[in-house]
């Protein structure tokens, strides 16, 4: 059989093995061509990609109330509610007492008063005059910086340099496909020291860099 | 305050920063609780779904890779397949036609309007060229993809035969390809 004899047999079924509701016999059977088969492959990929954006169109709703405080619960989450939680029924009185007092709510029966990531530091990733990426450094304990990559000329694995108070430091590698790729890391200095960041490839030579410091 | 992107936002729940995972909760759970609800119908079982779909992604942040789709996608996949898995179980109460709310929020006889504001641009083009699919084209694909049935499943539920369930998923999948393929003219 040709391939173009197996494209044609398994043509018919790549829109379920997208959808996933192939049998696991069909879909074993389809899966042994498409491996092999990059224009099949392709086709399975943006069938896929209909497939999914079919879910984005179901609609945003309010959650159940008490959602949030039931999640975040479950999720091990260490907010000031939780702490208020394990605290003593005098001291929820004394705090009630002061905040009302300092005109603060304390939206106790609210959700939990876990903050939104405060304010990151987000600088562009630049070659030249060219934009490749963007990096975030976001306060917090840890803090941490996330580098986006795009565009860049360089394949797998590249490293993530840093300079802090002047010195700078390797801190971690990660693989690019197509130029692409994206990695995080949590810092071991306060996100504010951190002055520059780099891309390097494996030899070292620079490939994108971008100043966090004003 | 910067809006981190969802990636970035994964990225900081990857290394543990609760805030992150606070933030990226406020920004899908009510994405995640209408998918489930627009499955399920029924309002508990889609806050197990949505819960239990963002506790993964909470789990499963370090594994997330940008490269292979993006956050929202990622998201509503999970919240998909543990909607599916729900439905699975009641197998003794199958999908009631009129109760497929996405598919009856997309289909023409609602207003065209009516939705728009809680779909973005993008997903326009994807609605329009659904609502040109001939309705029993639209009502296979719509229970294949978004509620898991088989074609065997929507053969039954829609009682026709197999070989014609097949066929209106293919076709229907393919024509909102090919409709999303083609370049935007300008009216």
């Amino acid at each position: 059989m040709t391939p173009n004899d197996d494209c044609r047999r398994v043509g018919p079924d790549l829109p379920e093995l997208a959808l996933g509701t192939l049998s696991g016999l069909e879909r074993a059977s389809v899966l042994a061509h498409v491996e092999g088969c990059a224009a099949c492959r392709d086709e399975v990929s943006r069938l896929s990609a209909v497939a999914d954006a079919l879910l984005s169109l179901a609609p945003s709703l309010d959650p159940t109330p008490g959602f949030e405080t039931r999640l975040f619960d479950r999720m091990g989450l260490t907010g000031p509610r939780r702490r208020w939680r394990r605290g003593a029924i005098g001291s929820l009185i004394l705090a009630g007492a002061l905040a009302l007092s300092l005109g603060l709510g304390l939206g106790l029966g609210g959700a939990p008063e876990v903050r939104s990531p405060a304010s990151a530091i987000v600088a562009t990733l630049t070659s030249g005059q060219t934009v490749k990426g963007t990096v975030y450094l976001v306060p917090g304990d840890p803090g941490w910086l996330f580098m986006s990559v795009h565009g860049v000329r360089a394949e797998g694995l590249v490293s993530c340099r840093v300079r802090v108070n002047g010195r700078a430091e390797t801190v971690g590698s990660f693989y690019l496909q197509a130029g692409t790729g994206s990695w995080a890391y949590a810092l071991k200095v306060p996100a504010t020291e951190v002055e520059a960041a780099w891309l390097v490839d494996s030899n070292g030579d620079v490939l994108a860099a971008a100043r966090l410091l004003a | 305050m910067t809006e981190l992107s969802d990636e970035a936002l994964l990225a900081g729940m990857a290394v543990g920063d609760e805030q992150a995972a606070v933030a990226f909760v406020r920004r899908y759970q009510r994405r995640a609780f209408g998918l489930a609800m627009s499955m399920l119908g029924d309002a508990q079982a889609a806050e197990d779904v949505a819960q239990e779909a963002l506790l993964r992604v909470w789990r499963h942040a370090p594994v997330f890779d940008a490269r292979r789709g993006s956050a929202a996608t990622w998201v509503l996949a999970i919240t998909r397949n543990l909607a599916v898995d729900a439905l699975r179980l009641r197998r003794s109460t199958p999908v009631d036609p009129s109760n497929l709310a996405l598919l009856r929020q997309v289909s023409t006889d609602s207003s065209p309007d009516e939705a728009v504001d809680s779909w973005a641009a993008a997903d326009l083009g994807l609605v329009r060229a659904l609502r040109e699919l001939p309705v029993e084209q639209r009502r296979a694909l719509v229970l294949a993809a978004v509620y898991g049935l088989t074609s065997e499943a929507v053969s039954r539920h829609e009682s026709i035969p197999v070989g014609t369930a097949k066929t209106r998923i293919r076709t229907a999948l393919v024509k909102l390809r090919r409709a999303l393929d083609q370049p935007a003219v300008e009216p």
